[in-house]
């Protein structure tokens, strides 16, 4: 799966592949607003330090999007979108 | 504020430090308003007494209870640790220890109540739900969650086990593997994931579990309440010796070193994080 850098993703771009299937553009289209959301929660995660009230947040955001199943511990060290990434495709 | 009154259409409202509750058209709305996240120590322990007492003298006119946050928060946090660990720092040892007894003998009395109450009672949460928070929401009936609401059992991070009734509770609703699973790892379930593991009864969107809590008290309000009560005590026994037990090994793991230090760690910690485990 390739992962842009961070800085140069705009936010529609951020798709982990299912599997061998990449999320239907329209999916992503419906869902924007959400991962949209979702995004600006992992930014301000990752340029700031967000409280651990907000990273629950996240962590729930990030599972009902992707449909997976995210340990807390898995948050704990990770710093940039590729992790992050790295994380959820390997719950799918 | 204290302080209640009775309208003629029988509805009564008590608001008390921690927590308010009110009683209309025979449901019985318990609030719960302790900032920052309702976290339970001394102070909403009192207004919990108080509210127990009321429920006594409310359930002859009611066939519900709801339980819910008006914190943006979170249901609950669970105990107040920081209240814990200042208390027990100001005392010699044993007087701690029985402190800490004293207040779970208190704390189990009420949920213990609430557990037996007649009526069909509902959390309806949102947010954070763990420890206390979570052993208040499995003293229910039935758990509405929103989709934002998270389920979780920390203490295990602090050296400790459950002491509000939790682990009795958990085993009777769920299969023994996921009781160890959240116990053991002190991860946190999302809503989802509660209501497929048999815990939570309805997902709903984010902010309206107190409305969909407040639809399923109207339909239990079409059954005769005495035939809802007698089915209750047959489908949930109380499993008091196991919660017993669960007092006397609470306090035998307080008693240890390791325990201070986490507490110490948990209050003093500048982590942005430290509800994660």
């Amino acid at each position: 799966m390739h992962v842009p850098d961070e800085k140069q993703v705009p936010h529609r771009a951020f798709s982990p592949v299912r599997n061998d299937k990449v999320f239907e553009l329209t999916d992503m289209q419906t869902a924007e607003q959400t991962l949209d959301e979702i995004l600006t929660l992992a930014a301000a995660h990752f340029k700031v330090g967000i409280d651990s009230l907000q990273t629950l947040d996240l962590l729930t955001k990030l599972e009902n999007h992707f449909r997976v199943e995210l340990p807390d511990y898995e948050l704990q060290g990770v710093s940039d979108f590729r992790t992050l990434a790295g994380k959820i495709q390997a719950r799918l | 504020m204290h302080g209640g009154k009775a309208a003629s259409t029988g509805q009564c409202a008590v608001s008390e430090r921690a927590m308010s509750w009110s009683i209309r058209d025979g449901v019985i709305e318990l609030a719960l308003h302790r900032a920052p996240c309702n976290e339970l120590g001394s102070l909403s322990l009192e207004d919990l007494e108080k509210f127990a007492t009321a429920l006594q003298i409310m359930e002859a006119e009611a066939h519900a209870l709801i339980i819910y946050s008006e914190l943006k928060t979170g249901f609950c946090a669970g105990a107040d640790l920081r209240e814990l660990y200042q208390r027990s720092q100001a005392m010699e040892k044993a007087e701690a220890a029985r402190g800490v007894r004293d207040f779970l003998e208190r704390i189990h009395r009420v949920l213990n109540l609430i557990d037996a109450t007649p009526l069909t009672t509902i959390a309806a949460v949102h947010g954070v739900t763990f420890g206390g928070g979570f052993e208040l929401a499995l003293a229910c009936d039935l758990i509405v969650a929103d989709k934002m609401a998270r389920f979780c059992f920390p203490e295990l991070r602090l050296g400790l086990i459950p002491g509000f009734g939790g682990i009795p509770r958990l085993k009777r609703d769920l299969g023994n593997a996921v009781v160890r699973d959240l116990l053991l790892t002190g991860r946190s379930f999302n809503a989802t994931k509660a209501q497929q593991v048999g815990l939570v009864s309805q997902v709903v969107g984010e902010g309206e579990a107190l409305r969909a809590a407040r639809a399923t008290a109207m339909q239990l309000g079409k059954f005769d309440r005495a035939t809802a009560a007698e089915a209750k005590k047959v489908i949930k026994p109380i499993p008091l010796d196991e919660l017993r037990r669960e007092i006397d090994v609470f306090c035998e793991l307080f008693a240890r070193p390791a325990v201070r230090d986490g507490l110490k760690k948990f209050v003093e910690s500048t982590d942005a994080q430290p509800y994660l485990p």
